[in-house]
């Protein structure tokens, strides 16, 4: 194969050889046994942490003392595509393997 | 020689050679990294053809509003082309160092054979100087100065047969730094019946852009910003003729054209000038010329800055809708849905976008099911 044809088929290459995803695999049956069940999906999973129920907090109080609520400035802030959980740190001092 | 004849380009010349000779003399070498040997043109290279030579034995590149005097050994300001003994030399002929099959709305092209993939080709040099360039490794380098292919216009167009993509596309760096391979390869893919597209910044000169658009199907050009002093400090080149080449494609060209803004934080995100160059798009090209409004990422010179605000792009595309314009997409950001196309009379979703990727489209023979809105563009 020449650098040429490498380079022109390597996206197919990578598919190819790429290891098995087990959890993309079972990722849609998964959603759709949540959503069966009404358990939360996807994108509500991802906004019930403690970093957007800070904000809900914070803009219910707002509410409730009768201000205007302050839009929050999420562009600065984690991303949901960079997203990690916190680690929650052992007595240890090892942090706990996280699993997806 | 005068103090008038002796400008600043020639003077450096002179003391290279000067001292070139000097470094002979002590047994060091005659080269600099970099200089190019006057009697030996490479095997991969092309004459330039659009070019004078003065009657002082210089030559004058006619490619770009550059215009670059270059005495013999000279490179012009694209890095790409020498003068080579009294022959102006294209150095990167043969020489992509970037070959990628790429969706045609990373281009970003919308309007245009959407969902097709491309066989994109990049040479290294370009006649900008963007301080925020996303491919400065490759755009700033010589083209001979890093890792290339070898591939021939043939080469390029049988590879893409054999990939089974029926489109070419010349995009990462400026095609206007390897016009002469981009035109070849571009005629070669038009015989065999491929179409050609080119993501450029236009900054070339109309007689050389007229003979290149000859065997392109679609132009992606992007308009930096609308003011001289953007075009000054962060490009190094001037508004003018990148406006003049844009209505050239528009007016004398049969080329499906759009246009892409990329917005960097502070520098060209004010939405008044931002709506005063949507103003001169509709007013000199129309308002079914699509225009991208695509998310800066921190790179290179600019690595200080903040990726562009969402809000400030969509605060850019409302500047550009309220200024008349009906196709104005967000580009580099994604889920988001600046990223699909409406219907400008009904407001139907009719290609429904993430990121580069098509998820629906609705449209019927370019037209939207609902009203019958006729949509500009190439769409089969």
């Amino acid at each position: 194969m020449s650098d040429v044809d490498f380079e022109v088929n390597k996206g197919d290459l990578a598919e190819r050889v790429a290891p098995f995803d087990r959890i993309q695999a079972l990722k849609g049956e998964i959603n759709a046994l949540s959503r069966a069940e009404g358990l939360p999906g996807p994108i509500c999973r991802f906004m019930f942490t403690e970093l957007f129920i800070d904000q809900l907090r914070e803009r219910g109080r707002q509410l409730a003392e009768g201000i205007e609520p302050q839009k929050a400035d999420l562009a600065g802030g984690p991303q949901a595509e960079t997203y990690q959980p916190p680690t929650e740190v052992q007595p240890s001092g090892q942090p706990n393997r996280h699993d997806p | 020689m005068t103090r008038e004849e002796l400008d600043r380009r020639a003077f450096l010349s002179a003391l290279g050679r000067y001292a070139g000779g000097a470094c002979v003399t002590c047994g060091i070498g005659g080269l600099f990294p970099g200089q190019v040997r006057a009697q030996a043109a490479p095997a991969t290279s092309r004459e330039v053809d659009f070019y004078e030579r003065l009657p002082d034995g210089r030559i004058q590149c006619g490619v770009c509003p550059h215009r670059c005097t270059l005495a013999d050994g000279e490179s012009g300001f694209c890095r790409a082309r020498t003068n080579v003994a009294g022959r102006h030399i294209n150095r990167g002929y043969n020489k992509p160092c970037i070959l990628s099959v790429d969706p045609i709305e990373k281009l970003p092209l919308n309007h245009f054979r959407p969902a097709t993939k491309t066989l994109t080709i990049a040479v290294g040099g370009c006649n900008l100087r963007c301080l925020y360039c996303q491919n400065w490794q490759h755009s700033q380098t010589p083209p001979d100065e890093q890792e290339t292919f070898d591939l021939t216009p043939a080469d390029a167009v049988a590879s893409a047969r054999k990939k089974g993509l029926d489109t070419i596309a010349f995009s990462y760096t400026e095609p206007v730094a390897f016009l002469e391979y981009a035109k070849d390869t571009a005629a070669a893919a038009h015989r065999s019946g491929l179409k050609v597209v080119v993501a450029t910044a236009a900054h070339v000169n109309p007689a050389p852009l007229l003979a290149f658009a000859e065997h392109v199907d679609a132009f992606t050009i992007t308009l930096k910003g609308f003011d001289e002093e953007f075009y000054r400090r962060m490009c190094g080149i001037s508004l003018a003729p990148v406006l003049t080449s844009i209505e050239t494609i528009k007016h004398k060209t049969k080329c499906w054209l759009e246009l892409v803004n990329l917005v960097v934080p502070t520098y060209n995100d004010d939405p008044r000038r931002i709506g005063e160059m949507a103003r001169w798009i509709r007013e000199h090209l129309g308002a079914d010329v699509p225009l991208h409004f695509a998310r800066f990422v921190p790179m290179y010179r600019l690595a200080n800055l903040p990726r562009t605000p969402v809000p400030t792009l969509e605060a850019a595309c409302d500047a550009a809708r309220e200024a008349g314009l009906r196709y104005v997409y967000t580009s580099n950001i994604a889920p988001h849905e600046g990223t699909n196309t409406f219907c400008p009379r009904c407001g139907e979703v009719l290609i429904e976008r993430l990121g580069f990727k098509i998820l629906d489209s609705k449209l019927r023979r370019g037209a939207c099911p609902k009203c019958r809105q006729k949509l500009p563009g190439v769409w089969s």
